[in-house]
């Protein structure tokens, strides 16, 4: 398979000052050697908790930074060598929808405006491209014609769903796109990126920490702890039976609308490390009931379990067979 | 007018709320944001409240604690007792008295309810020492015991860290620990985890259930969240645009939602109903503007399952079962087509 977006052993690590009290130079690995593959037209959802890597990431993806190890290709292209125009023109490929949508809208400046601005940039400024774009994502002239705060949460998010796919991209970044939204306007934005995904044949990669929104929108899931990947597979495998104990306790954790697990403690323990000196070896293995002297010293690969299902732990075969768990 | 003056009844209650009405009324505009709200809640009992954001959830805990705006905010009818004592009736100064004291609260983003300049430890101290008299030593020995109580590893050494030193959860137990330092009646918990992750989220809502158990605290949970609802709430009160829609113990709500709003909210859940890549069954439009008196149901024009009656001024609630009440007219439509519902099917 070659991936519409793949990355390379992709790394990114920021160096910290050093405290003025002593102490050498620390760094945080925001993003540890993650290789992925996303094929055309597939949506993949990254999950993980705040200061997992996930939107450093998608960052890297979107090259606003620069990565200090590996290589991201989207398409064919590793971006990373292009400057200037070139990259400007390469930039309309991939595009991002952002979690605040009021935030990430001038607000001094009307929705058609807003969505006329981008295609400006590249010289495409048509108002009937903007009327175009204002019907695919449901928006009427009453809508564009109004300021971001005269309008509603999601009526806003629909506006930067519209700039998105203004440039008719091949790959879109989705970065947390419902978390500041209400269930019932969250199901309209949900089935609203579901068929534009389907009518313009989008690669999604969709970062959320909700894991009923990943199980519903994404092909593929990869989960993230502390920069690294640590289980990646097909929703259905990966919810129905999750390898990793970092998954496991994610899926215990999330509250559900039914009452099979009301009185069953979440098994959750500890809370994440810090990320600038993470624990040795596999960074869960401190917050992990099956952690063993290996954990400590080898970090884990991921290795298939169930190809195409993958999972970093070294215990995933002992812990499959002493648990029986089915949480999907 | 129409109202719904009668809820269930709870035997011995801590906090009843009756038919409280406020309107926020700005020069030439008013907005009525609570509707004829009613409701109590009972000794070691975990209510919640429950609705999207703008649905008056946090507007009712603010009117019950007084911390509105006098100008601005005007209860036009009502009472919420504490105990027989109605809040609404009491002065600003015995106000003072009362909360932090008699009830005690949370809120959703426990690093701006901190002070960043302050210990934990004096901030909870202060707390303890602003209402009973104390000296700092006993205070201090208080605080640590909260610590503890809440359970904050190595509870001593925290009692001299600031906020910005703590994680996010730890910082919402020490909200919690200083929410319940002087042994309050009621804990009004105003999304106590929406700026958490989920492990942590896990671990703060199995302590408020421990804590209930324990010292038998009376909570109110303010969420937006059903699936918190479901894992912690005995009771629970589906708020849309400034009423109460529906209200009854959890497991009836779920197993036989009676409101169009209550179903549509659970329709539109992802993962639960999961097949994947299905449409998700949307609300459609959104919330209507308060700046009139809607005599009908609010969520007719949203809804599914709403007719011409709907429109007209709406009956009294009626009672489906045991405590459990609704404001629909459909409720047995409702009922009907929820059936097949895999939430519902999961409580049934």
């Amino acid at each position: 398979m070659t991936g519409y977006l793949v990355l390379e052993n992709v790394g990114k690590t920021y160096t910290l000052k050093p405290s003025k009290i002593g102490g050498g130079v620390r760094h945080v690995h925001a993003v540890d050697g993650v290789n992925l593959e996303v094929a055309r037209g597939e949506t993949l959802g990254l999950v993980g908790e705040s200061g997992c890597g996930k939107s450093t990431l998608a960052k890297l993806i979107m090259h606003l930074e620069a990565p200090t190890g590996g290589r991201v290709v989207i398409d064919g292209v590793d971006h990373s060598r292009l400057r200037g125009p070139a990259l400007k023109q390469a930039r309309r490929n991939f595009q991002m929808i952002f979690q605040d949508p009021q935030a990430s809208l001038n607000p001094r400046m009307k929705a058609r405006a807003i969505i006329g601005e981008i295609l400006g940039n590249y010289g495409k400024a048509s108002s009937q491209r903007v009327d175009e774009l204002a019907a695919l994502v449901g928006l009427s002239d009453f809508h564009l014609d109004r300021y971001p705060h005269q309008l509603s949460g999601g009526q806003c998010q629909r506006i930067g769903i519209a700039r998105a796919i203004a440039l008719n991209p091949g790959l879109i970044i989705a970065d947390e796109p419902v978390s500041a939204l209400d269930v019932s306007i969250q199901a309209q934005i949900l089935n609203l990126i579901g068929r534009l995904r389907e009518q313009l044949d989008l690669t999604l990669v969709f970062i959320s920490h909700d894991l009923s929104v990943v199980s519903h929108v994404a092909d593929r899931v990869a989960v993230m702890y502390l920069g690294r990947i640590v289980e990646i597979g097909r929703t259905e495998s990966l919810f129905r039976n999750p390898r990793h104990p970092y998954t496991r306790m994610l899926l215990e954790a999330v509250p559900k609308p039914t009452p099979a697990k009301r009185h069953a403690r979440a098994a959750v323990s500890g809370e994440l490390p810090s990320p600038i000196d993470p624990p040795s070896g596999c960074h869960f293995r401190t917050r992990c009931a099956f952690a063993g002297d290996d954990c400590a010293s080898k970090v884990p690969e991921l290795r298939p379990v169930d190809s195409p299902h993958m999972v970093a732990c070294h215990k995933a075969e002992t812990i499959a067979s002493s648990l029986n768990m089915n949480v999907a | 007018m129409i109202d719904m003056t009668s809820h269930p009844p709870v035997a011995d209650p801590v906090l009843d709320v009756n038919n409280l009405s406020l309107e926020f009324a700005d020069r030439d505009k008013v907005t009525y944001a609570l509707d004829a709200v009613s409701f109590s809640v009972g000794e070691g009992e975990i209510v919640s409240l429950v609705g999207e954001s703008g649905c008056g959830k946090s507007v009712t805990a603010m009117t019950i604690m007084g911390l509105l705006p006098k100008h601005g905010a005007r209860v036009t009818s009502g009472s919420a007792l504490l105990r027989g004592r109605d809040l609404l009736q009491t002065s600003e100064r015995e106000m003072r008295r009362i909360r932090g004291d008699r009830i005690g609260m949370i809120f959703q983003d426990p690093m701006t309810s901190l002070n960043p300049v302050h210990t934990v430890g004096m901030q909870i101290s202060e707390t303890i020492r602003k209402h009973r008299r104390v000296s700092r030593g006993a205070a201090e020995k208080r605080a640590l015991e909260m610590l503890d109580l809440v359970r904050i590893p190595d509870a001593a050494s925290r009692l001299g860290a600031y906020p910005h030193e703590l994680s996010g959860g730890m910082r919402q137990r020490v909200m919690i620990a200083m929410a319940l330092a002087c042994d309050p009646e009621l804990l009004i918990a105003d999304e106590p985890t929406t700026a958490l992750d989920v492990t942590v989220q896990a671990q703060v809502l199995d302590l408020i259930a421990d804590l209930r158990r324990d010292i038998g605290m009376s909570v109110i949970l303010i969420t937006h969240d059903l699936g918190v609802v479901a894992g912690v709430a005995d009771r629970m009160m589906v708020m849309y645009a400034g009423r109460i829609v529906e209200q009854g113990p959890t497991e009836k709500l779920f197993a036989d939602p009676a409101h169009g709003y209550t179903a549509g909210l659970m329709r539109s859940l992802p993962g639960v109903n999961a097949r994947m890549r299905d449409e998700l069954r949307e609300i459609p439009g959104s919330v209507p503007r308060l700046d009139r008196k809607i005599e009908g149901c609010v969520f007719a024009p949203r809804c599914e399952f709403s007719s011409e009656v709907c429109l007209a001024p709406l009956p009294q609630a009626q009672e489906r079962a045991q405590g459990h009440w609704t404001r629909c007219i459909h409720a047995s439509a409702v009922c009907e087509a929820m059936s097949d519902n895999d939430i519902v099917r999961a409580w049934a």
